[in-house]
């Protein structure tokens, strides 16, 4: 167990570290890059709906830094064991060293991003609570959902091959339909209107941004988040006891 | 006690067109009732091995023959469990270590100091082990001041050097080979194959697969002849080594 965990880590660290060997500013790339989007999204977007930019921008951040952490894992997910092809053909490992890795690998990248976050709520005044801390166990029930779903579409991936691209396309509209650059009262009915309700991005996104944001997230967020963690838990634990060892010969 | 016992072990490939590898036409599939595309849905089976039941003892050496396909590779694919048999049962005492492909999880990019790094650790040689032995890794690579360079500036003679130098510190009671490794540079094929002896003769088991009768017959004191995924034959070298090669011409 420790050992698939070193391995992981070991392999993501090298993933990140490779991806941005030949540049001078390695992985802050990464975090100017998200700056330079939010500043962008916000100064338009605060224009357009006419919002005051120190509400708009710390909302925008937020959103924009943790919708992106997660469809970006899911996204990569999908390559988990696609793209180890070479030591799965050789060698076995726990199936979650690779989930493993691809989830330390967006931790990493997130962890750069989120410099960002300090230096927009310090800007423009943001008020500083401890309710914040509530964002972490949020953030943990994330990562419970992340796992789950990561362990899902790296295999789904693996024995259908045009699945990464279909899933591609649904993050990306995704991206519009979640309120990640706009805010749920903007649509009729709110947080009830069934597009926000019965989105589960919505709700995964609420468990990190609400607190940050000096709000608590919703009840429903958290019943929603906790039950699909326990029921995708469950359902992936029983696929994966029936095709784990087909893994191999999928690849 | 190291020992390792295969039960009436077969194994099946599943082998899949790509239609069978798409996730549209799989619920089409479903959609139609699975008639209209005849021949996807189940699909073809390969058997790569056929009811094989070995017993090996500590001490022992035990080459494989047979021709391409009889299914050496994927007898030593099951020992080192990256197959799950289909069914039958594998028993296995002692730590493997598999010289299968010893370009396991090599990184052009990654100099050749963090691959040692990690490509010893996904061969399974513990941390410490890699640590203690690094500068005679080095030294024996005789890549000099090249192992602060990535990989992809080293010639191929160089990255099998570096990859022999690595695979070679393992100390496994159970070694898997799939040919004898030929590292083709000259000067260095002596030394190496001093230090490959060394690790064979250091183990307790060996399972080696071979098309050469002369490194079969000087390394084994077994021989199983493979053919169609069944066991032709299994004895003493020399027998085994007669019928399969044919009778050594004694000029």
């Amino acid at each position: 167990m420790r050992k698939t965990w070193r391995i992981a880590q070991m392999l993501a660290v090298q993933d990140l570290k490779l991806s941005y060997r030949r540049s001078m500013l390695g992985p802050f790339w990464l975090t100017i890059s998200s700056a330079v989007q939010i500043a962008t999204i916000g100064i338009v977007f605060s224009t357009i709906f006419k919002s005051d930019i120190s509400v708009y921008v710390p909302y925008l951040a937020t959103s924009l830094l943790i919708f992106t952490f997660i469809t970006g894992f899911l996204n990569e997910s999908n390559m988990s064991f696609i793209q180890a092809e070479g030591i799965i053909r050789q060698m076995h490992f726990n199936p979650s060293m690779y989930i493993g890795r691809t989830l330390i690998r967006n931790l990493l990248g997130f962890a750069h991003n989120l410099l960002i976050l300090p230096v927009v709520f310090l800007v423009l005044g943001m008020p500083w609570s401890l309710g914040m801390l509530m964002a972490i166990p949020g953030f943990l029930l994330v990562l419970v959902n992340l796992w789950w779903l990561g362990h899902l579409f790296s295999l789904v991936s693996l024995r259908f091959r045009d699945f990464p691209p279909i899933f591609g396309s649904i993050i990306t509209v995704a991206f519009y339909l979640t309120p990640v650059m706009w805010f749920s009262d903007q649509v009729p009915g709110g947080e009830s209107n069934p597009l926000i309700s019965l989105n589960p991005l919505f709700h995964l996104l609420s468990m990190v941004r609400s607190p940050l944001l000096g709000e608590m997230a919703s009840e429903t967020s958290w019943v929603f988040s906790a039950v699909m963690a326990a029921i995708g838990t469950a359902v992936v634990f029983v696929l994966y006891q029936r095709y784990q060892h087909k893994i191999a010969f999928w690849i | 006690m190291t020992h390792i016992t295969l039960d009436k072990v077969c194994l099946d490939f599943p082998v899949y067109n790509a239609d069978a590898r798409s996730l549209k036409s799989s619920l089409v599939n479903v959609a139609t009732g699975g008639q209209l595309r005849a021949g996807n849905k189940g699909g073809i089976t390969v058997r790569a091995l056929d009811d094989i039941s070995v017993t090996i003892e500590p001490g022992e050496r035990v080459g494989l023959v047979g021709h391409n396909g009889s299914g050496k590779s994927s007898l030593l694919r099951v020992l080192n469990g990256v197959y799950r048999p289909s069914s039958g049962t594998i028993g296995i005492d002692g730590e493997i270590g598999s010289l299968i492909d010893i370009n396991i999880g090599i990184n052009p990019e990654a100099t050749g100091l963090e691959n040692i790094t990690t490509c010893a650790a996904l061969m399974g040689i513990p941390k410490r082990r890699i640590a203690e032995t690094l500068p005679d890794i080095i030294d024996f690579s005789e890549l000099g001041n090249y192992i602060s360079m990535p990989v992809r500036t080293y010639s191929s003679g160089m990255q099998m050097r570096l990859m022999f130098s690595i695979a070679t510190t393992m100390k496994p009671q159970i070694l898997l080979m799939d040919e004898w490794l030929s590292v083709g540079d000259e000067s260095f094929v002596k030394k190496a194959e001093e230090r490959l002896g060394k690790l064979v003769s250091e183990t307790d088991i060996l399972v080696f697969a071979s098309h050469s009768r002369e490194t079969i017959t000087s390394t084994c004191n077994r021989l199983i002849w493979l053919e169609h995924g069944r066991v032709k034959a299994d004895g003493d070298v020399r027998t085994v080594a007669d019928a399969y090669f044919g009778p050594e011409n004694p000029t």
